[in-house]
């Protein structure tokens, strides 16, 4: 029995000849970049023009968008390219066949012009999976062959792409089949679907032109896990990344970042936009951030913020960030103690239109805005609306000082199982209120010593 | 009105030499760190050698050697504070992927080797001191693990600047070996060359334990780690500049010990290890256990950086999840790597005849064959206007680099032939 033969049992044998037949079959669909990197170019006169480099893209923003230029390498020491536009291919295929003369066909050494490229802006590049919600490198490319068009359909981040692009995909596959031939390397290839692919590179087209559909996509991602993504790639394409975001999408990535990578993006960006951040920050995390900015730069934010934000802000810095005043938000609602409980309803709802987060807890004061009792929705709700409100409060509610420590502030409200507390002046003037949400960070920060990083990485 | 500034003047507001130097301690580091790694198991026996068998005739290659060493290193500290990558995610972009994957693997086989190398550099200096290796060797191991694993960067940074300073234990054995000062210095700075093929190989040998590929890739990746910007550059590079000097610093005193004590006792030594004990009875025991201490501790240092420093760089080149942050089904290749490293690196050394030396021998060659390419793609990446965009090659710093590829290409090919057909027995 000669080898080959022997060769033929085993495949019949392991059932690969007709699995092997199936993905024959599929290619006519589905192709890869790399079986075309290198496929000989003919001309209309079947002579040897090249060999196919590269593809590029007019309108990549789309979810399959057309191949529409091949870029033709020619010669190998020296190297020549040209870009000739899809429309003027006959057949794909190998060899590819062009409608034109060879003669007709313009080389310059630059292997890149303003369009898309899949190799420089795709293959081997960091792109972001906004479905996954990963950072990936990509390792091959996945296209959508209908009838004599190429479209791009996925992005392969697999070991099979790797191998591929190694040129053992024959050699290592033949053993799978015959030891895994269910193995995840064989059946369940890691592809991504380009619509939900944002390429990186910077300086290319890639950025602006798929904006409007990246943006959609990266919104979708929540914030905390958009800012943790960011921390992955490097620092130009980390802000390019995220300038592309609204402005209240980057206060909230801003929120959930630790200081020194706040600071790290800040210095890449413009004052105006620095501006527009922190005028969607919360009040306390805005004052957290600048306290911890340049004084000339703080202080043109504040000239440059709305009047009555700045006023807030400042005022907020002024207090020590390690005391009650300078954790505390100034965004809570204050009810008079002349009104009744219908009266403080109305107000509620007004005032909830202008302020962005409503507490569910609502301090009531004199004419004086000195503090009477403290009170909550659920129990102005639920109290007979013409009783006036000093029936529905707590007449001699827990507080703390502006100058309390953060210690205090903690263990007051732990003591007293109070969910928020008011801040006040020695005067008992209300200036603000702590949240849990205030001061947890804070708590975790004395407790550890640290500020438990979302990631640690070291290169 | 008011001209609105961008973030950036606000930042680097500060002037004045005591601003400036504020500045330069927050951005060194990385190069002090890399060259002191260069300082490690191999390297140490390397300069002890050169010492022994050539007294101080091969002092005056540490300048040249310095000078090797500030261009290339200048270059990845450039490279990654104008792109914020890593020298391996510039290579797969730039040069793709079947580059990246071969070099990458060569690259693996090397580090391995060294990991190696200084496995047996724990082992062999703590036997000095009566320690056995099959107790030393899995604890140090188990430190290395623990340390990187278990600690953060920040901290483990300030342990290995701890471990910087250990190196001036070879400076004073140095001064212990009580040299004739004259003599090394008219050595330092005059070439002395020969043809023999015993004082080549040394010679070799000390070039190429100095420029390791690892370090390129680890000092290009620190860099960008610790995030320093283009208007710190200059910082950075002098960060580089005075940590090239100061590891060859250590490096000359380690040859000028061994010159003034073994070669003139005219005592022949194989390994470091061999160079303290032999000075045990010349220069005294102080001197002796100084050598042996920084035997230790360079070994150490260097175990715990190559691992950890090449899984980083094969992680980012291929794309695989990294970072100690993720648990171990999130990141598979990245701890398969680094305990692969670690463990295959600590346990050839407890296995009992294992040819550690045939092993050391295949790395080194790997080493010399990787070097002029890593070397030349480095050279082709800082040329390139679009990535390094103002921060491209000068012409003179070209034309050294094209030299230095030149000359290293031409003693690694030197080196290759003589490993092959060992021409010195």
């Amino acid at each position: 029995m000669s080898i080959a033969s022997f060769f033929i049992d085993i495949l019949n044998h392991f059932n690969i000849i007709p699995t092997h037949c199936k993905t024959m079959a599929k290619v006519q669909v589905f192709a890869y970049l790399s079986d075309f990197i290198g496929v000989p170019v003919v001309d209309i006169d079947n002579r040897l023009v090249g060999k196919i480099f590269d593809f590029t893209i007019t309108k990549p923003e789309e979810s399959y968008p057309l191949l529409s230029g091949v870029t033709i390498k020619e010669g190998a020491i020296k190297p020549r390219y040209a870009q000739i536009p899809t429309d003027k291919v006959a057949t794909i295929g190998d060899p590819f066949r062009l409608k034109i003369k060879g003669s007709e066909i313009v080389f310059t050494p630059n292997p890149f012009n303003s369009e898309f490229s899949l190799r420089r802006d795709i293959l081997d590049q960091q792109v972001v999976d906004t479905f996954n919600q990963k950072v990936i490198r990509v390792n091959d490319i996945h296209l959508l062959r209908v009838d004599n068009e190429l479209r791009l359909a996925h992005v392969d981040i697999g070991w099979r792409g790797i191998v591929r692009r190694l040129g053992w995909e024959k050699f290592i596959d033949f053993w799978f089949k015959i030891f895994a031939p269910n193995s995840n390397y064989l059946t369940k290839e890691p592809l991504v679907s380009w619509k939900f692919i944002h390429p990186l590179s910077v300086g290319s087209r890639a950025m602006p032109l798929r904006a409007s559909l990246a943006r959609e996509q990266l919104l979708s991602i929540p914030p905390p896990d958009l800012g943790e993504m960011m921390l992955d790639l490097d620092l130009k394409v980390r802000v390019a990344l995220f300038r592309l975001l609204d402005a209240k999408t980057k206060a909230k990535i801003f929120e959930s970042l630790d200081m020194s990578n706040r600071v790290s993006i800040l210095e890449e960006l413009e004052t105006k936009e620095v501006v527009e951040i922190i005028e969607n920050m919360s009040p306390d995390e805005a004052t957290d951030l600048l306290e911890h900015l340049p004084k000339g730069l703080v202080n043109d934010v504040l000239a440059l913020m709305e009047g009555s934000r700045a006023k807030k802000l400042s005022t907020l810095l002024g207090y020590s960030s390690d005391s009650a005043g300078g954790i505390m938000t100034t965004e809570y609602i204050a009810l008079s103690d002349k009104f009744t409980v219908a009266q403080a309803l109305t107000q509620i709802k007004e005032k909830a239109k202008d302020v962005e987060f409503v507490p569910q807890y609502l301090c009531v004061v004199d004419d004086n805005n000195k503090l009477v009792g403290t009170t909550t929705l659920l129990r102005l709700i639920a109290a007979p609306p013409n009783i006036p409100i000093t029936q529905a409060m707590v007449a001699k509610p827990v507080f703390v000082y502006l100058d309390a420590s953060l210690r205090e502030v903690a263990y007051m409200m732990d003591k007293y199982q109070c969910a928020t507390i008011p801040v006040l002046d020695r005067n008992h003037t209300v200036h603000g209120i702590i949240t849990e949400d205030d001061i947890l960070g804070r708590v975790i920060n004395i407790a550890w010593h640290r500020k438990i990083r979302p990631k640690q990485k070291f290169k | 009105m008011r001209t609105i500034k961008s973030v950036q003047d606000y930042f680097f507001k500060r002037t004045g030499f005591l601003a400036s130097l504020m500045t330069f301690f927050a951005v060194i580091g990385p190069g002090i760190i890399t060259s002191n790694v260069d300082n490690d198991a191999g390297g140490i026996s390397t300069y002890s050698i050169a010492g022994a068998h050539f007294g101080y005739r091969l002092l005056w290659s540490i300048i040249p050697i310095i000078i090797i060493l500030i261009i290339t290193q200048e270059m990845n500290a450039r490279m990654g504070v104008v792109t914020g990558k890593g020298l391996s995610d510039l290579i797969r972009e730039k040069f793709g992927l079947k580059i990246t994957f071969y070099l990458l693997l060569a690259l693996f086989f090397t580090n391995l080797g060294n990991v190696m190398a200084n496995f047996s550099g724990v082992a062999a200096s703590l036997e000095i001191f009566g320690v056995s290796k099959y107790f030393s060797v899995p604890l140090a191991a188990f430190f290395i693990w623990w340390l990187i694993v278990k600690g953060n960067y920040k901290s483990v940074e300030k342990v290995f600047f701890v471990a910087v300073l250990f190196y001036s234990s070879y400076i004073l054995s140095g001064f212990l070996a009580k040299p004739n000062w004259n003599d090394t210095l008219l050595a330092t700075i005059k070439p002395n060359f020969d043809f023999q093929p015993n004082f080549l190989i040394i010679l070799v040998g000390l070039v190429g334990t100095s420029v390791a590929p690892w370090q390129f890739f680890y000092l290009q990746a620190s860099t960008v780690e610790k995030g320093i910007k283009v208007e710190e550059y200059k910082y950075a590079r002098l960060d580089v500049i005075l940590a090239s000097i100061s590891c060859m610093i250590v490096a000359y005193f380690i040859i000028v010990a061994c010159a003034a004590t073994l070669f003139k006792a005219g005592i022949r030594i194989e390994n470091a290890k061999d160079a303290a004990l032999a000075l045990k009875p010349l220069a005294g025991k102080y001197c002796s256990a100084l050598f042996a201490f920084g035997l230790l501790n360079a070994s150490l240092f260097a175990a715990s950086i190559i691992p950890l420093s090449t899984t980083y760089t094969i992680c980012e080149g291929m794309g695989f999840e990294s970072g100690l942050d993720r648990r171990f089904r999130d990141a598979p290749q990245f701890y398969g790597l680094y305990t692969a490293l670690i463990v295959i690196g600590a346990g050839v050394v407890l296995i009992p005849r294992f040819p550690l030396l045939t092993v050391m021998v295949v790395s080194q060659v790997i080493n010399g064959i990787l070097l002029p390419f890593i070397l030349i793609f480095m050279l082709s990446l800082t040329n390139r206007k679009d990535l390094m965009e103002n921060y491209t090659n000068s012409k003179i710093v070209k034309l050294i680099a094209w030299l230095i590829v030149f000359v290293l290409t031409l003693l690694n090919l030197f080196m290759l032939v003589t490993l092959i057909f060992p021409l010195a027995k």
